[in-house]
């Protein structure tokens, strides 16, 4: 996990909030890949929430711990678990970050 | 302010509609 990336919503995917549970709709694509949705439990709902495509991995995971009683090393192992989730059906993508110069 | 109970987060796949 690269602690200072910065991840945001795919625009191809919409989120429903349907009896208390967080459902991830691909739309905009092809049906072989429109054939399922994603359910997020309450803690991967929160994360989600959370890329933004401002906030980095590590300032997400601050403001998480300040929230759930979470040790740092177990967040940090499940995070990067979503991410790849995530990732590997194109549900985020990495933004690119402009750095200001430093001199 | 307590905080919340951490379970690990899921993401889960539901075929199909």
């Amino acid at each position: 996990m690269n602690p200072t990336a910065v991840y945001a919503k795919h625009p191809d995917y919409v989120q429903r909030d349907v009896a208390g549970e967080c459902i991830l709709v691909p739309v905009r694509r092809s049906l072989t890949d429109a054939n399922s949705i994603y359910v997020l439990n309450e803690t991967g709902a929160a994360l989600w929430q959370r890329f933004d495509g401002a906030h980095t991995v590590e300032n997400i995971c601050t403001s998480f711990m300040d929230e759930y009683d979470v040790a740092p090393s177990q967040l940090h192992q499940d995070v990067d678990t979503l991410l790849a989730d995530l990732l590997s059906i194109q549900a985020i993508q990495e933004v690119a970050v402009a750095h200001g110069p430093t001199g | 302010t307590p905080k919340k109970p951490y379970t690990s987060p899921q993401l889960y796949r539901v075929p199909l509609q």
